[in-house]
């Protein structure tokens, strides 16, 4: 992989002088990529890595500024909240919302939406105008919109962020896919494969999948950003995770408070959440750069 | 053109169509609609009389068909908490949504064309750079914690614009930049890519060859014609700006009409967040339609 990209790389820049760029350490992919891996490693690890319960705390340590200011101590590095809870701690329990945010997000529903993908794209008929007219439906509600109803009805909880989550997440695939099926299914090596006797599920497996797998792996990248700001934002409305499980937007929520006093609360998880973002579409770009140009409209989020 | 126009228009009014089934369905999934309906305890006696006010008791086509029909001519029930129309609601808070995206939609045109046309000119030079970072940046910020930290700054700590409610031009400033953030983002990145794809065509070849000036080249020959994509995405963004605002109008105590949805999930009000999704994605499938025909007037190799 690093050989191959290393000499990909001395091609592409071709009007920047190239022997400047050759000694420049490469930031991208591998500051996104480290910066994913530490979210997944913490979210994993976080009751070892976190130094308090991030649940409880005591009032007496109320509202204490991050470890760098004047007033702060190390026992509490990014200081504490209105209830005399760790914001590290938080932050690092939060993780664990926004990955299995992601989890149900991009894996889950990417599964879902391939399958239906491959399937409609590849039988087409009834069956596929069917499927794509409710792909086009759930795509023409603004997902801020059905999580309103849906929550409103259902009531404020992870569980129903991630089913809103799920119910509109796997069109965006499934449209993707089924382009993509429908482009091959008429492919030489596909027709090959049918006239030598292949069952639909082994050309579907063998012969379809393997063509879709960079598409699939790009826009579920260039997705990540999308679920997790999703999640964030109904958490801060107060219609996702319910207090006092930490999630970032609740965190940044509850930080709204006390934004005149004490501005970590509010700022120290948005930035973990733009870092998280911002990663996860440069990793995006960088491999729709690398795996599948045509996708170069769909866009991070 | 014709032909295509009847087809879309179609196309459209049937997902109109299968949108409300759903708003209907998601009512139905909680359990009992009269106490969805109804917040608060009630008495049996009370249910009972809303299920008989409402016919809910008849089977459920029969149902749907009453709200499809009800919601047709205006009539989206009664909110409880206002003790009005819903339809009412909507047209008094409609305005000020209508405001804050038509602000936003005008800073993401302002601010994000000319940029990237001047990052496509300046191709790899430190303002494309810049203009790459800051696309980078809105498409990763959330725009509630932008809209919580432009407050921080400018009127927390600098004072200049209101931090919440709707009092003129300066209180439209800082929600109308947390909601654009993304668009400016989107439309940024797509002026850039498609003014670099147009400049590196053959008729910008010649045009240059001719000795036009770099201006006539770049504003008469290049963004004529990177303009037809950009416009699309204009449109589609416009649909997102107005979801969008749910969010922001939260954050800024802004009396739109996502304020008004959100403010009744929490106060158990469900007619009137039925009544704005049922809106909003209307409005959004319309918008949409309008982009595709505008595509379609715009584009001439465009027809079906």
């Amino acid at each position: 992989m690093a050989v191959t990209t290393g000499e990909r790389e001395q091609v592409v820049p071709a009007e920047l002088g190239r022997k400047k760029r050759r000694f420049r350490p490469r930031l991208i992919p591998h500051v996104p990529i480290a910066i994913l891996v530490i979210v997944v490693a913490v979210a994993i690890l976080a009751p070892l890595l976190a130094p308090h319960d991030p649940a409880r705390g005591t009032l007496v340590d109320s509202l204490l500024p991050p470890a760098w200011d004047a007033d702060g101590t190390i026992e509490y590095p990014l200081g504490t909240d209105a209830n005399g809870r760790d914001v590290l701690s938080r932050l690092i329990y939060g993780t664990r919302i926004s990955a299995i945010v992601v989890v149900f997000g991009v894996i889950l529903t990417g599964l879902i939406g391939t399958a239906v993908g491959l399937l409609a794209g590849y039988f087409g008929g009834v069956w596929d105008a069917i499927l794509m007219r409710l792909v086009d439906t759930i795509l023409s509600i603004p997902p801020v919109l059905l999580a309103l109803a849906i929550i409103g009805a259902l009531g404020a909880s992870l569980q129903n962020v991630l089913l809103v989550i799920v119910i509109t997440a796997w069109v965006g695939y499934a449209r993707i896919i089924r382009a993509e099926a429908l482009r091959l299914r008429n492919a030489d090596h596909v027709l090959l494969a049918r006239v030598g006797g292949c069952g639909w599920f082994r050309i579907l497996r063998v012969h379809i999948f393997p063509n879709v797998v960079n598409t699939l792996v790009v826009y579920a990248t260039l997705t990540i950003a999308t679920v997790v700001i999703y999640e964030a934002s109904l958490s801060f409305l107060g219609l996702g995770v319910r207090p006092p499980d930490a999630s970032w937007g609740g965190m940044i929520s509850e930080g709204r408070g006390h934004m005149n006093t004490a501005w970590w609360l509010t700022v120290i998880p948005g930035i973990a959440l733009l870092l998280l973002c911002v990663s996860a579409n440069l990793l995006g770009d960088w491999l729709r750069d690398r795996l599948d140009p045509r996708l170069r409209n769909v866009g991070g989020s | 053109m014709g032909q295509f126009l009847i087809v879309r228009a179609a196309q459209s009014v049937v997902t109109i169509l299968l949108v409300t089934v759903i708003i209907f369905a998601v009512t139905r999934i909680s359990g009992d609609p009269a106490e969805l309906l109804i917040p608060g305890e009630v008495p049996t006696e009370r249910l009972d009389e809303y299920r008989a006010q409402w016919g809910l008791d008849d089977p459920i086509v029969v149902q749907y068909f009453r709200f499809l029909g009800n919601a047709a001519t205006g009539d989206l029930g009664e909110s409880f908490r206002f003790d009005q129309p819903v339809s009412e609601l909507l047209l008094n808070r409609l305005p000020a949504t209508l405001k804050l995206a038509a602000a936003a939609m005008a800073i993401t045109i302002v601010v994000a064309i000319p940029l990237g046309v001047v990052a496509a000119i300046y191709r790899g030079t430190p303002i494309d750079t810049i203009a790459q970072t800051l696309a980078l940046v809105g498409q990763g910020v959330p725009a509630f914690w932008l809209g919580l930290i432009l407050v921080l700054i400018f009127s927390v700590n600098l004072g200049w614009f209101p931090a919440a409610g709707d009092s003129g031009l300066t209180s439209l400033i800082l929600p109308a930049i947390s909601l654009s953030a993304f668009a400016v983002a989107v439309v940024t990145r797509l002026t850039r890519s498609s003014m670099l794809d147009v400049l590196d065509s053959e008729y910008i070849k010649l045009a240059r060859a001719k000795g036009l000036s770099e201006a006539a080249v770049i504003f008469k020959h290049a963004l004529r014609n990177a303009s037809i994509p950009i416009i699309t995405v204009l449109g589609l963004q416009l649909g997102l700006l107005l979801s969008g605002s749910v969010v922001v109008e939260t954050i800024f105590n802004w009396p739109g009409i996502g304020r008004l949805a959100v403010d009744a999930i929490f106060a158990a009000d469900y007619t009137v967040v039925q009544g704005v999704v049922l809106f909003g994605a209307i409005a959004f499938v319309l918008i949409n339609l309008g982009v595709d025909l505008l595509y379609a007037v715009l584009d001439p190799r465009i027809r079906y």
